[in-house]
């Protein structure tokens, strides 16, 4: 049985007896995956190993779980036990039920006794801060399901609260709280319960016989939630939405019912419920998820029927257009290339089942969707696709639409230009070196983790990883780039070492916006000019060959560098140094920053 | 045995044969937790709740095919 058949099986008839024989099945695929170690601290009996681990085999991560003792959650985040630090969880969920932490509040509680949230949030900021001291490991903490009943009847407490308001307090504190602590994420436990049946959520017979804080009937739904946070932690998200738009975008087929006969706006149904879908996407690209359009059209009518006022979709919300009559594969793979990403950063939906087919078969990297039938699912469609999941967003991921416009103006200039420098002068390139901070580690971070073409030796660093490597002295540098266009923020990061006279690149890697203006050559400059005033003689360089960076393959041989070594993984190149490789002078280095003392 | 209530034994307590004689003496991994997760599939596949003197009482194979027994007869 393949994976995709005992999943298949799964999902048909789900119980907590077929996730069981589920996680039987998948012994023998899981082996292949990533293995994820997970610690699990609560204070309630929770078992709820074998459906996370089913689902986050779906997700490509073979799990391995600590449980900590029962409510030891206190005592392991303060000092961890010998168990706990020899488990090295690549993170940790805290478990928490609400009347463990609260004993007075359960379904016989009232408003008008209520404890006090604010000093328990407090005291759980500093547990979590406490081990965040210790260790870099990143910590899910859980919103609390309210209880499903209460003994307020009809009245609430004389300042007009609710047990269940204040439970939903107690949670946006929670949140809050979480948002200032580094690497720690919220899995939003109240809007499951509340969404799968909150009287549910408790079975109250299991609750006082064994402190059971969550039905394990609701453990399948949890565990898909837990992996989806687990899943967002190791793989990049999905950075383009490829849209069709007869029936996806709008309701109708523009080229036979004319601009005026399309459902794009307006009070009624169906067209409210486009626009609601509309609404969606935009909400989509808010998040950093550049639009794109794939449709066979006519263009002229397209572009009328995108100036009809209510559609909230708008042309200039659209990075990058595909309307024609040629096949829609051939679409996605000029949007890919135009873009500088990957094929595996598209997200294509299309109502038509055979342009989902064919695109599957061509290119099975682009993550292809057919839309539900009926428009008024299309926004719960959209929710539910992982592929745009994220868990934290960087000021670039707002703006990026905005930076992608930038670049494309600039490509034209390009085109316009027939000396390349003076191009390259026109553009009044500053590039701003910066250590990494607080400030900026999450860019930084995110660009480990989501470049693929020029990067020289792909190591997803983690901000576990990177902090250890700064404490042991390497050094780790953002780059911002400037130019008569507007700031395009965080473009590159390297992370050097020092050892014994030389400097060695461990990562070296620069957003694809930027690729062919040899800002690489400028970097190349500063981190050898870094090298130098750590008093290194010699700079090393690494290649290490994936399937997308054989853009930067020849770098280091382009900029001195000899070869000194090579496997089957990488190869790895040396330069003597007595003076940084000449920056191209169309490219200032700003080091105003440099002189600011960090954090 | 039914063989709907032997698959779910089998699956949630991870083994490849069950008989009306094992306990949790005999297989390892039938603990207390295990044990609730295992009352928690039969209910939801038989659409049953047990009361609390069945749950008492369900420590064996034996007993838990006793129980089943009585609460899907009174359909």
């Amino acid at each position: 049985m393949t994976a995709r058949d005992i999943f298949v099986a799964l999902d048909e008839r789900p119980s907590i007896s077929a996730y069981s024989a589920a996680a039987r099945q998948l012994r023998e695929h899981v082996t292949t995956l990533p293995l994820f170690r997970l610690a699990i601290l609560s204070n309630h009996t929770f078992d709820i190993g074998v459906a996370l681990g089913v689902e986050c085999c779906r997700r490509g991560l073979q799990l391995a779980i600590h449980s900590g003792g029962y409510d030891q959650y206190r005592q392991e985040l303060l000092e961890s036990g010998p168990e706990l630090t020899g488990f090295e969880p690549d993170a940790i969920f805290v478990s928490l039920d609400l009347t463990g932490c609260f004993p007075s509040i359960s379904g016989a509680a009232s408003a008008r006794k209520l404890p006090e949230a604010a000093g328990w949030i407090e005291q759980y900021r500093a547990l979590l801060v406490a081990y965040r001291e210790r260790s870099e490991t990143p910590v899910f903490v859980q919103t609390f399901a309210p209880p499903a009943v209460d003994m307020d009847g009809l009245l609430a407490a004389p300042n007009g609260q609710t047990l269940f308001d204040w439970v939903m307090e107690l949670n946006a504190r929670l949140r809050r709280m979480a948002t200032q602590v580094r690497s720690t994420f919220v899995v939003d436990v109240a809007k499951l319960a509340a969404l799968s049946n909150l009287a549910e959520w408790r079975d109250e017979r299991l609750w006082h016989m064994a402190r059971v804080g969550i039905n394990p009937k609701k453990f399948p739904l949890l565990a898909a939630r837990m992996a989806r946070s687990f899943r967002a932690l190791r793989t990049p998200s999905a950075k383009c939405l490829v849209l069709d738009l007869d029936n996806t975008i709008w309701g109708g087929i523009v080229g036979e019912s004319g601009v005026s006969g399309i459902h794009a706006d307006g009070a009624d149904y169906p067209g409210s419920a486009y626009a609601e879908f509309q609404r969606a996407v935009l909400a989509l690209r808010s998040r950093g998820v550049l639009l794109a359009v794939a449709s066979k059209n006519d263009r002229a009518l397209v572009d009328e029927a995108f100036t009809r006022p209510g559609m909230p979709l708008r042309p200039e919300h659209i990075t990058e257009w595909e309307v024609h009559w040629e096949p829609k594969p051939e679409s996605l793979r000029r949007i890919a290339a135009r873009l500088n990403i990957g094929l595996d950063s598209l997200v294509f939906l299309d109502d038509n089942p055979a342009e989902i087919c064919l695109v599957r078969m061509a290119l099975p990297e682009v993550r292809a969707y057919q839309m539900p039938s009926r428009p008024e699912e299309f926004v719960a469609f959209l929710a539910g696709l992982e592929d745009f999941d994220q868990l934290e967003l960087s000021s670039e991921d707002t703006r990026r639409a905005e930076l992608y416009e930038i670049r494309k103006q600039q490509a034209a200039l390009t085109e316009a230009a027939t000396d390349l420098e003076a191009f390259y002068r026109s553009l009044k390139t500053v590039l701003i070196p910066e250590e990494a901070s607080a400030k900026n580690i999450g860019r930084i971070v995110q660009l480990f983790q989501k470049t693929n073409q020029f990067n020289l030796t792909t190591r997803r660093h983690d901000r576990a990883a990177l902090e250890k490597r700064m404490e042991s002295g390497s050094e780790l540098w953002s780059f911002r780039a400037v130019d008569v266009h507007g700031d395009h923020g965080i473009i590159a990061v390297a992370l050097l070492d020092f050892e014994a006279g030389s400097a060695s690149i461990d990562s070296y890697l620069m957003s694809c916006r930027v690729i062919g203006r040899t800002l690489e050559t400028a970097i190349l400059h500063f981190l050898e000019e870094r090298a130098l005033a750590r008093g290194c003689g010699q700079i090393i360089g690494e290649y290490a060959p994936t399937a997308k960076n054989s853009l930067c393959k020849g770098f280091y041989q382009q900029h001195g560098f000899s070869p000194s070594g090579e496997s089957e993984l990488k190869s790895s190149w040396l330069k003597d140094l007595d003076a940084p490789v000449t920056c191209p002078e169309w490219i200032a280095i700003d080091r105003s920053l440099l002189l600011c003392p960090q954090n | 045995m039914p063989p709907e209530l032997k698959e779910i034994l089998q699956n949630v307590l991870e083994v490849d044969s069950i008989s009306e004689r094992d306990t949790p003496e005999t297989i390892a991994s039938w603990d207390s937790v295990r044990h609730l997760n295992l009352i928690a599939a039969i209910e939801e596949r038989f659409n049953i709740l047990f009361e609390a003197d069945d749950l008492l009482e369900m420590t064996t194979v034996e007993a838990i095919v006793a129980a089943v027994g009585r609460r899907t007869s009174r359909v």
